[in-house]
């Protein structure tokens, strides 16, 4: 339902008004600094951990020596603190006001089993949120290596197509309705091998959020859902080297260097020179492309906190035709934020630029090239103000883009998707701007509520309400639950095709919306070791205007045809986790959800439609200080298009010769085969030689040897042959892998 | 602790989201139906007899050869009948998808006149066709009208050649094939086409050959819309069309120099050079794909042809 702008403007004004009058009188109190620390049991520091006044919006985080202030009133209050890793403890402090300011410390008990498991909900970040930290992403076995997109279809909700493609669905959302962003600056597609793989180096990483159900404020879209991913904090030294069959990658961390905390990651692929040894070279069609990868950070502390990011990923085809150059794609970005705290406002502000292009020239055709570049800016501003129970934030974004695709080659029918012409030119761009306010209420007795809305004030006029709110229901179960309209002003022709690389991204005039509503209710039994937390999360979404490629089949000039169509989906995940006192831990979680897309108002099953989804994960400590991990997924086959008959198309003069015409059957009336997948994994970790060891032994897709993947169906017929079978299957064959990793 | 015990049952809940693929093979019964009806003189082409295919349309890798009932065609200005005759084919026509396919018609059409009954010799251009077969208790229907033959002409101006020929009745389009041209095979609807000599030399013949192929409107519509199933036919699927073919050689004037961008082609053309045998062996008949010269935005207007 849209609301009246004029009655918009009054409901938010009425909102804002009760939230900043009513607790104010907090601040009328003489007040006196709280100065803490937080340690492990053995005295370490416990750097970043978030500390908050319970009841309060006042939250903060540990500095990389443990310590953190707040100002507060006189009183008792009560600070609980938490670490991912840790057991959240919450201590009370009574002070009076005074010059000398008050000292507090607070003792976490380590808690290995938080960081077990493949994700964990011991996260710092707020509500519908489901974090990946770096440990977890390295217990499941890996494909070559760890990778934290590999992670993710193992949540609830997130659906992957197959092994052979990185893109990600969320909650019945499109792939392109799901964005990736770095600390929180937009990127545009950083994959490597073909979409197989993230382009970010674990070790690099302190972990990724995927938020499905609830995006921060500052964001405009994606409709799906992000996955929000965030470097390590280099607030030591360290250096972490990785071995594995598919690449070699070292990470250094130097803490107050010059003032400054760098940190600086490198990775380069070399199974390229592999299977060109084994056989899969330059020739085959199995060739495997050259990857890099690279990031670096720095941040200063201090009064004005500062870090700057870049990031770089660069992949190669080994397919040179005519002397030319070889397929080549990737990403480049630079990105910069400040923030400062002055009493009881924060403001912020970041910056970045983000540079995609994928390339290619043959030598054997003057002009048969392939030119995609995407330059992304990106410019937000913020400010927050904090009262005691309550929480105003707001802010601006602006964003420039600028696309030129240019191709006249039949290799980007190969590069991106095979219904797109082999010759054609783009060149737009786009100009964003916006403004976004919300605010947060504490309601008492653990309720809290939030609501907001971002308004579109250049380009289409869109005006995006959101409200959330979150508390305890019953002793050991709570509720968190949303509701947000989202806008997204790009899109992307399709899916990305097995094999593809990056698709390249339109924009939109006037956005692709939806309205997203999900609650996630949550019942905890124990905290850390025998603990057992179930999550059941119904959602559902209504989608307006998404685009659907139509091809012009006989104006072929006219490219890309989209036309606008409503959509929705819906469904519900039970989640488990469920760790022992001897270390064990069990997740798992089986989701039910429904894409639907109406189309000349029949309403028919979406690309990614997979009705249930059951994924699973083990993890046992064995003997000799091994632990045997295994990881298992699988879910309903996707929804396709059949070839409803083949008829002949003349050709030539003769009446004997014909080319083959495919006709479709209705759209997405059939189903692929189900996926299925179990991963082994064995890894064990020492010390010796002055560093950590780890290695990881690995076979995936141990049982199931292959899974169909989404066939194009005009290949698969014209590679079929004279064979009626439709049972081939060319999904991931087992893949047994090897990682070393030292960390010193 | 884990209870081993229940470890089966998390196999037995895997089973749940475990399904074969559904409706992913489909079998079609309807009949399938090929006859391009034409003339013999088509020009430097050894003369071939006409044979129409009739099939059932089978799965999407195999199709099978069908008998009729009754297979007539009558030219409809005088009710004469056409010389059919049954070759007696059966079986699968199961072909590699991936080349050309190879399907020798099950009926084929007398080289010449029979008593009243008019062999391909006798077709005449201009002339309205229909087709009445039943088969397996399909009753399939068609109508085409067969081109008159285009008569090309070679007008020489001011070092400029266009070809021009007469709008023949019963064409809707117009596939041109020069050997000079480096665009290969291109469709037009107009009766004029400016050469511009501008194939690569490698592959200028010493005599330059021009051929024009009228088509009927099903022709047409059958190979420019790669989602029609069906054109000039009633009840079945495929083609029941009419082409006529004109074939000419021209000279080359010496001060013939390559003319204009062969990126100005129409879309089509690419296409059309797989359909179009080439008009010189190891030609390979070269043509670009369109260039949609706009800027644009996909979300809002379509797109607007400039160029």
């Amino acid at each position: 339902m849209m609301i009246a702008p004029r009655n918009q403007r009054t409901l938010f004004g009425a909102f804002f008004i009760a939230t900043l009058v009513a607790p104010s009188a907090a601040f009328c109190q003489e007040t006196s600094q709280l100065i803490g620390r937080v340690v492990s049991t053995n005295g370490t520091a416990i750097r970043h951990a978030e500390v908050l006044v319970v009841g309060t919006q006042w939250t903060t985080f540990t500095t990389s020596e443990g310590t953190f202030h707040f100002v507060l009133p006189a009183g008792e209050w009560r600070l609980s603190a938490r670490r991912i890793g840790f057991t959240q403890r919450d201590v009370s402090v009574a002070f009076q006001a005074k010059d000398a300011p008050d000292t507090v410390r607070i003792v976490l008990e380590v808690s290995p089993a938080d960081i077990q498991g493949i994700t964990t909900r011991a996260s710092v970040v707020d509500l519908l949120t489901t974090t990946a930290t770096r440990d977890n992403v390295r217990q499941l076995p890996a494909l070559g290596e760890p990778d934290l997109l590999r992670v993710v279809p193992f949540l609830p909700e997130v659906q992957q197509p197959n092994d052979m493609r990185g893109a990600l669905h969320l909650a019945g959302g499109a792939a392109d309705e799901t964005g990736m962003f770095l600390e929180g600056y937009p990127l545009q597609w950083p994959m490597h091998l073909n979409g197989v793989f993230g382009s970010f180096n674990v070790a690099a990483l302190d972990r990724a959020d995927v938020r499905i159900h609830h995006l921060p404020i500052e964001r405009s879209g994606p409709l799906g859902g992000a996955i929000e991913i965030f470097p390590r904090k280099a607030d030591s030294n360290t250096v972490d080297a990785v071995l594995t069959l598919l690449s070699g990658g070292a990470t250094a961390t130097r803490h107050h260097l010059a003032q400054l905390d760098i940190l600086a990651s490198g990775r380069v692929t070399y199974a390229d020179a592999i299977a060109g040894r084994i056989g899969l070279g330059q020739n085959s069609d199995l060739a495997i492309p050259r990857f890099a990868d690279a990031l670096l950070r720095v941040e200063r502390p201090g009064r004005i906190d500062w870090s700057a990011v870049g990031f770089l990923t660069r992949d190669q085809s080994h397919r040179v035709i005519g002397g030319g150059e070889p397929l080549t794609w990737g990403e480049a970005l630079f990105g910069t934020r400040g923030a400062t705290q002055v009493g009881a406002w924060t403001a912020s502000a970041l910056v970045s630029h983000d540079f995609a292009d994928v390339r290619f020239h043959s030598g054997l055709r003057p002009g048969d090239a392939i030119n995609v570049e995407q330059s992304w800016t990106a410019v937000t501003a913020s400010i927050r103000r904090e009262w005691q129970t309550a929480q105003l934030t707001a802010g601006v974004n602006s964003d420039f883009r600028r696309n030129r695709d240019a191709w006249n080659s039949t290799e980007a029918l190969a590069a991106f998707a095979d219904n797109i012409p082999a010759v054609f030119q783009y060149d737009d761009d786009q100009r964003l701007l916006a403004g976004f306010v919300e605010t947060a209420r504490e309601l008492g007795a653990g309720w809290r509520t939030t609501f907001g809305a971002r308004g579109q004030l250049a380009g289409a006029q869109v005006i995006a309400p959101r409200w959330s709110l979150s508390g305890p229901i019953a002793p050991g179960v709570h509720v968190d639950a949303a509701i947000e309209r989202r806008a997204q002003f790009d899109v992307q022709l399709s899916s990305i095709a097995n094999g593809g690389v990056a698709q390249p991204t339109y924009f939109l005039e006037y956005p692709r919306r939806s309205d997203n509503v999900a609650a996630e209710f949550t019942w905890r039994s124990g905290a850390g070791a025998g603990r057992t937390t179930l999550h059941l999360t119904p959602f559902r979404r209504w989608y307006r205007d998404r685009p659907l490629l139509v091809i012009d089949t006989v104006h072929r000039e006219r490219f890309p045809v989209l036309r606008r169509i409503n959509a929705n989906s819906y469904g519900g995940a039970l989640a488990l986790d469920y760790r022992t006192d001897a270390g064990a831990v069990v997740q798992g979680s089986y989701t039910y959800q429904r894409a639907f897309q109406f189309i000349d108002g029949v309403r028919m099953p979406a690309d990614w439609d997979s009705p249930h989804a059951l994924t699973g994960f083990l993890s046992i400590p064995v003997q000799w200080h091994w632990t045997l991990n295994i990881a298992a997924q699988a879910r309903s086959g996707i929804p396709t298009t059949p070839i409803a008959a083949r008829i002949f198309v003349p050709w030539g003069l003769t009446d004997s010769l014909y080319e083959a015409r495919y006709l479709d059957g209705a759209r997405n009336s059939a189903r692929l085969s189900s996926f299925n997948r179990v991963d082994f994994g064995l890894s064990r970790s020492w010390r010796g030689l002055g560093a950590t060891w780890a290695v990881d032994l690995q076979a995936l897709n141990a049982f199931f040897r292959e899974n169909a993947l989404e066939y194009n169906w005009r290949l698969f017929f014209a590679s079929m042959g004279s064979s009626e079978s439709v049972t081939s299957k060319r999904g991931l064959p087992i893949v047994p892998s090897l990682g070393i990793r030292a960390t010193w | 602790m884990v209870k081993w015990r229940h470890v089966p049952n998390l196999g037995l809940a895997f089973s749940l989201a475990c399904s074969d693929g559904t409706g992913l093979v489909l079998r079609n019964e309807q009949p399938m139906f090929y006859l391009v009806l034409s003339r013999p003189s088509v020009g430097s082409a050894p003369s071939q007899p006409l044979a129409a295919l009739l099939a059932t349309t089978g799965t999407p890798v195999k199709a099978e050869y069908r008998d009729a009932d009754s297979f007539i065609v009558r030219r409809v200005r005088d009710g004469r009948l056409l010389a059919w005759s049954s070759r007696g084919l059966s079986g699968g026509i199961d072909t590699d998808p991936r080349a050309i396919i190879e399907a020798p018609g099950n009926y084929v059409l007398a080289r010449e006149d029979s008593g009243a009954l008019l062999g391909r010799a006798g077709l005449t251009g201009g002339d309205v066709y229909r087709l009445d077969a039943s088969t397996k208790g399909v009753s399939i229907h068609g109508e085409v009208v067969l081109p008159e033959d285009p008569r090309p002409t070679i007008d020489v101006s001011r070092g400029q050649v266009v070809v021009r020929w007469n709008r023949a009745r019963g064409a809707a389009a117009y596939l041109v094939t020069a050997t000079t041209e480096r665009a290969g095979t291109v469709m037009t609807a107009d009766t004029a086409m400016l050469l511009r000599f501008d194939a690569p030399d490698p592959n200028q013949p010493a005599t330059p050959i021009l051929r024009i192929i009228a088509l009927d409107e099903n022709y047409r519509r059958f190979i420019t819309d790669t989602t029609v199933r069906s054109a000039g036919l009633v009840n079945a699927l495929g083609l029941f069309g009419a082409i006529s073919v004109a074939e000419t050689t021209y000279q080359r004037p010496k001060s013939a120099v390559p003319q204009r961008d062969p990126n100005d082609l129409p879309w089509w053309s690419a296409r059309l050079t797989k359909l179009i045998p080439c008009p010189t062996t190891n030609d390979h008949c070269w043509a670009p794909a369109p260039i949609c010269h706009q800027t644009f935005r996909p979300g809002g207007k379509s797109c607007n042809t400039k160029g």
